[in-house]
């Protein structure tokens, strides 16, 4: 019986038996306290309630940056003083070292079919994931095509003319446009195909192609009418009317009609984005009336909220106080229209009826159990295999559609050179290239031809300390990810990462430049460094503004970034960072390309501070009592491994032995991603430090990065510092 | 007999293992909705979910109140006041005291633990999720879960399966199906009070009459697909939906890819939307839709059987090849290829396999949708070679052990040419061993191959159970234990008849001994 089954039979056997088999599964026993006299600090810490204790250490470690971010956005007259507030805030966070923003996206070679500039490049929401109008050729761009393409982006930005040029360029250098479009985006199952029930960016992927929004970048960043044919604002800034497209049909998968799409769809949207809750609710908790409220329970009718349907195709939202930036998210999924008819047929519920998990409920849980109303169907889900598309016959604009099918095979980057191969053989349009895979394209002639920098974008990367770590294994199963941490160890870790000089150390210990390396190769690790939360130049001040820093009063003429003003702060504090260069970017000066963190001796130095100050609550920091940390990494993903080893060597070499990083894989990108990425609380983040995640813009305001470090549950990043 | 009794003690190992000795919170892992719940709610939540997967009975106060308004023992109005117990038990009303008590002795004298969990508060609201709750609960015995889960194995359709009121109860049967128009000849047997409309029906489908009254239950999937059944995961057909013309109940024709065929029956789902409402004309509506691949087993089963059917058509000859020429040219670089793949760890090789295929121009990704079958050929060779590989061994093996015994020196010696020696007495007994093991072979292509598929992207069944255990999704690793322990058996069975046709000197009758 030898001969049969040998691999599937082994696999398994070896799958069960070795690896999985809980009864082999041992933890790895705990060293006891006793003896040891803990620390007074921590005692108190621990004998606090958890919102008290996340509140405590909250206010001790950002409590700077909350009061000047209120100021700044109780300002809503003056938008250039608005800004140069929140920049001054956005200082007071970096200040406090809680996190450390490393990189953003793209940055690295690429190769694609897609001809630049014809999918939306504004730096907020999710209208860069809509593909119905971008113009992909058969064959990979040249990248001497792709430079002349972007100059003329950059000439015809705002003309509205930019796509049919592109497309005459195309055909004129000898390209053949094509109306599918294949992507590596599908790299791992959505947990959800309901778009309101989800803030996780990769949920969003597939559904954001199905549905439209009132409004929509298009190309060249214009917002161009979708759903709603105009708009208008009240003379006092707080009423929002738009007047919706008549016509317009929601479908199921298989394009048959289910219902019209109703200003009430936007309501019930509304609705069911707060129940589900997802977070995308807090996005807009203080901006429309009483939603904030809802959310908390304190208004239990929802029609107390600012959200209303005039009649069919008027829809009316208030806000509670003028909000500059409110037009620029209406495209982003939390305003995402819901058929009420479909949702309830599908057994969706309202309010406190609301209930995902009872039997009937079925909306969201396949491609099959959505209504569709945007620019293509979802006619096959195969997990961890295809999501595949096509038109939607029924769609409004369906004629001003370029892309008629799309493909999304199943891109796991378990196999490091597998997304190059496809991109060659046309089964993806393009990626980004990692280390190993430039090697390969230059000795395949094509790295000269056809490989370009990819432009970076406003997400950004940071790490995250953990300043009161509770969870010790991963928060869903509690035999994966298990920390190798004494209890000693665990108690100085909280200590030492409770201390605002020490992270700062850390993060000065970072070669973040070093660890790019290992992921996009040596020419390119500076290219995606970035170094102030919101990106430097997210945001200009249109007029002059005067400002009182520490003491000074400065003014800061129209025209300076946002990033100039947070680094004025910054130089004021007499913190060593440098999140603006005016050398930056050949010359013409930003935040991103270089880092502005990186410097042994900062981190020497701002050790010796944290050990000193460590050292009058009584704990002792040297090579003999060296501080462990633990940050998580994927071991199935090449270069991840790399990082997390480079981290390890650059931050214990400059730290001189008083801090050790321990490395802890886990075994899928899964496991990896419930130790921080899919943590619903700061209790459950399972690790000291991490870098897994990053946050994108929803709109155009600073407000976007910054309100996502709020307390009390309202900021969605807060729970990556272990507290709330 | 003997092996069915040995799939009931698999079985029955593989329970007792999962069931009693893993944690049974480990469920929850891989529950997108189970993460979002808060205090109270989780811990009803988790009790609701060990209901629905078997683990213990659980009993809501609430539906204990509910059962006593529908027996009639309670009105409405005293159901309303009952029903609301406070937020500890000492703000009770004292009505509610008395339903609570009655409640709580109820089940306890059953065997029942009765918990109560008082309402969490944050600052003078409740909390998220924070509700009172009180409940009962009793575990379900190992042995009782057992005989329960080997008796739904078979699940047979009848007309008092729904408990709704669905008029007349009965089976009608048509010469004529209607969702051909009701033209067409098609028979088909509908029923009225089943669970699935269609009990038994044609189409063009092989193998063209298909039933639904028997239904297959192996264990339900928690966390892998939630709620479906792990065979109905391993058959359903995969794929973009494919739509032709259908006829609806209500007369209404269009492209659709709905297979009405499928419809089963969903609580007043008709009334709940238009799509139904124009659709159908009764609460059948529950229908799959046709789709254009094939299924997990499907693809799993096409790629093993022709590796297979290549392997044996290579791997003997070149086995026997190997042991004619021992020592030769042809032995050696058989022996450094059989030490190549027994040494190279399976997913080393595949890679290089597919890095050569790549090379080679061949689709190293599979694409459900094209009618390419160029993308079968990387899989296939990936699995064929090993196999290859392995059979070449063992024939190798076997013959050359056979050319030392005494009948091949007396064929010699009698004068026999060593070709008829190999091929008529050699060959013969050396094969018996690999006949035996023919069907293990073919019926393991059902189970799938898990590295293959996965470098390869095949939606195949490979990865059902390394993908269950990794999710800790308990019901899909008893139901594909019971599955392949059934196919281990089988394929035993049927290699003992293989071999006995192969070689007369075996007989199964006890006569003939």
């Amino acid at each position: 019986m030898l001969y049969f089954w040998q691999e599937q039979w082994f696999s398994a056997f070896y799958q069960v038996v070795v690896l999985q088999h809980p009864l082999l599964l041992r933890k790895l026993p705990q060293q006891k306290m006793g003896g040891v006299e803990r620390n007074e600090e921590i005692l108190k810490l621990e004998a606090m309630e958890y919102d008290e204790r996340s509140a405590y250490l909250y206010d001790k470690n950002l409590g700077e940056f909350y009061e000047y971010y209120q100021k700044a956005k109780e300002e809503v007259d003056n938008v250039s003083l608005r800004y140069a507030m929140m920049a001054v805030a956005e200082a007071k966070l970096l200040e406090s070292g809680v996190q450390s923003p490393q990189t953003t996206q793209g940055g690295s070679y690429a190769m694609t079919r897609v001809v630049p500039g014809s999918g939306t490049s504004v730096l907020w929401g999710d209208d860069e994931y809509r593909f119905h109008n971008l113009l992909v050729a058969t064959e990979l761009i040249k990248k001497a095509d792709r430079d002349e393409l972007k100059k003329m982006w950059n000439e015809l930005k705002g003309t509205g003319t930019y796509a049919e040029k592109a497309k005459q360029y195309m055909t004129d250098k000898g390209y053949t446009l094509k109306d599918s479009y294949n992507t590596n985006l599908f790299g791992e199952d959505p947990t959800t195909w309901d778009i309101l029930s989800t803030s996780r960016t990769v949920d969003s992927y597939a559904p954001v192609n199905t549905y439209d929004g009132l409004l929509e970048y298009d190309c060249e960043n214009v917002q161009q009418p979708a759903l709603a044919e105009s708009y208008e604002v009240s003379d006092d800034g707080l009423t929002y009317t738009f007047h919706l497209r008549k016509g317009v049909t929601w479908v199921d998968s298989q394009g048959r009609k289910v219902a019209d799409v109703k200003a009430d769809d936007f309501v019930a949207g509304f609705q069911h984005m707060i129940d589900t809750q997802s977070g995308l609710g807090d996005l807009l908790a203080g901006i429309v009336v009483n939603t904030a409220e809802y959310i908390a329970g304190d208004v239990t009718d929802f029609t107390q909220v600012g959200v209303k349907a005039v009649d069919d195709y008027t829809l009316e939202y208030k806000l509670v106080k003028p909000t500059p930036y409110f037009i620029t998210m209406v495209g982003y999924n939390p305003f995402a229209p819901l058929s009420r008819e479909y949702y309830t047929s599908q057994g969706g519920k309202f309010g406190a009826e609301f209930d995902s998990s009872a039997a009937d409920y079925n909306y969201g849980k396949t491609p099959n159990n959505i209504a569709y109303c945007g620019p293509f169907l979802i006619t096959n889900f195969t997990s961890k295999n295809v999501i595949q598309f096509k038109a939607n016959e029924s769609y409004w604009n369906k004629d001003n559609v370029t892309i008629k099918s799309m493909t999304w095979p199943y891109e796991d980057q378990s196999d490091p050179t597998k997304l190059y191969n496809d991109v060659k053989n046309g089964v993806v349009d393009g990626t980004g290239l990692n280390a190993s895979e430039v090697e390969t394209a230059k000795k395949d002639g094509l790295f000269d031809d056809y490989c370009y920098t990819s432009s970076t974008t406003g997400t950004t990367f940071s790490v995250f300390y953990n300043l009161y770590r509770t969870a010790y294994a991963n928060f869903n199963d509690e035999t994966k990810m298990v920390s190798v941490l004494t209890d000693e160890e665990k108690d100085l870790a909280n200590l030492a990462l409770g201390n605002a000089n020490f992270r700062l150390a850390l993060t000065f210990a970072k070669d973040t430049a070093a660890l790019q390396a290992q992921r996009v190769g040596e020419e390119l690790k500076n290219k995606r460094l970035r170094n102030s939360y919101t990106p430097a130049k997210f945001v200009s001040l249109a007029e002059d503004v005067t400002l009182d820093i520490n003491g000074t009063s400065t003014t800061f003429p129209a025209g300076t970034w946002y990033g100039e003003i947070i680094q004025a702060q910054l130089d004021a504090d007499g913190i060593p960072i440098k999140v603006y260069d005016k050398n930056a970017d050949d010359g013409a000066g930003g935040g991103d390309g270089y880092d502005g963190w990186y410097n042994p001796d900062n981190a020497a130095k701002f050790m010796d501070k944290a050990v000193e100050e460590l050292a009058a609550m009584g704990v002792t920091i040297d090579a003999e009592h060296p501080v462990r940390l633990e940050i998580p990494y994927s071991t199935i993903i090449e270069w991840n491994v790399k990082q997390a080893n480079a981290y390890k060597q650059s931050v214990e070499a400059a730290l001189g032995g008083r801090v050790i990083i321990e490395i802890v894989g886990a075994e899928d990108n899964e496991i990896w991603y419930y130790t921080g990425y899919y943590t619903e609380s700061g209790s459950q983040a399972n690790y000291n430090i991490t870098d897994q995640s990053g946050w994108g813009p929803d709109y155009g305001d600073p407000a976007t990065f910054l309100d996502t470090f709020l307390p009390d549950y309202s900021g969605y990043v807060t729970k990556s510092l272990g507290i709330y | 007999m003997n092996g069915i009794l040995s799939v009931v003690a698999v079985v029955m190992l593989i329970m007792i293992m999962i069931y009693s000795m893993l944690n049974r919170d480990q469920i929850f892992a891989s529950d997108p909705t189970f993460t979002k719940q808060q205090n109270n709610q989780k811990t009803t939540y988790k009790y609701q979910k060990w209901e629905d997967y078997g683990y213990l009975d659980y009993v809501p106060y609430a539906d204990y109140i509910n059962s006593l308004a529908t027996s009639g023992e309670i009105d409405e109005e005293t159901r309303a006041v009952a029903v609301a117990i406070g937020k500890t038990a000492d703000k009770d009303s004292d009505e509610v005291k008395q339903y609570v008590e009655r409640f709580t002795n109820l089940y306890q004298s059953k065997g029942y633990t009765v918990e109560r969990l008082n309402a969490v508060t944050s600052g003078r609201k409740t909390a998220n999720g924070g509700q009172q709750q009180l409940f009962a609960h009793k575990d379900i015995p190992l042995a009782a879960r057992m005989f329960k889960y080997f008796m739904g194995i078979i699940e047979i359709d009848n007309i008092h399966k729904i408990e709704n009121d669905v008029g007349n109860r009965g089976i009608s049967f048509t010469l004529y199906d209607p969702i051909y128009g009701g033209k067409k000849f098609s028979p088909a047997i509908i029923g009225n009070g089943t669970r699935h409309k269609y009990l038994l029906y044609c189409d063009s489908k092989f193998p063209f009459i298909h039933q639904n009254i028997l239904t297959i239950h192996l264990g339900t999937s928690y966390s892998v697909k939630m709620g479906v059944d792990v065979f109905t995961t391993m058959t359903t057909t995969q794929g973009s939906y494919v739509s032709s013309t259908v006829t609806y109940p209500t007369g209404l024709v269009e492209m659709s890819a709905d297979d009405l065929h499928s419809a089963v029956y969903m609580a007043d789902s008709l009334s709940s939307s238009a799509i139904y409402a124009d659709r159908y004309t009764d609460d059948y509506t529950m229908v799959e839709t046709v789709k254009g691949g094939m299924s997990k087993m499907g693809y799993s089963f096409l790629i093993g059987i022709i590796a297979t059917v290549l392997a044996y058509t290579f791997g003997v000859p070149l086995g026997i090849t190997m042991a004619r020429r021992k020592e030769g040219l042809a032995d050696k670089i058989g022996t450094i290829y059989i030490i190549f793949i027994i040494a190279v760890p399976s997913l080393a090789y595949i890679f290089l396999f597919k890095a050569i295929g790549g090379k080679l121009g061949l689709p190293t990704t599979f694409d459900m949708d094209t009618s390419n079958k160029i993308m079968y050929v990387l899989p296939i060779v990936s699995l064929a070679l090993p196999q290859v590989a392995t059979l070449m061994k063992w024939l190798r093996r076997y013959m050359i052990d056979q050319m030392n015994s005494d009948y091949v020196k007396f064929a010699r010696a009698g004068g026999l040419s060593e070709g008829e020696i190999f091929s008529k007495h050699i060959l013969k007994n050396a094969a018996i061993p690999v006949i035996h093991g023919i069907p293990a072979s073919i019926l393991g292509c059902l189970v799938g191959a898990i590295i293959t598929e996965r470098v390869y992207v095949v939606p195949g069944a490979g990865n059902l159970l390394t993908e269950a255990i990794n999710k800790y999704d308990n019901g899909v690793i008893v139901g594909v234990s019971l599955f392949y322990a059934i196919l281990s058996v089988i394929s035993i069975i049927l290699g003992d008849i293989l071999m006995g046709i192969a070689d007369p000197r075996i007989s199964f009758s006890s006569k003939d001994r």
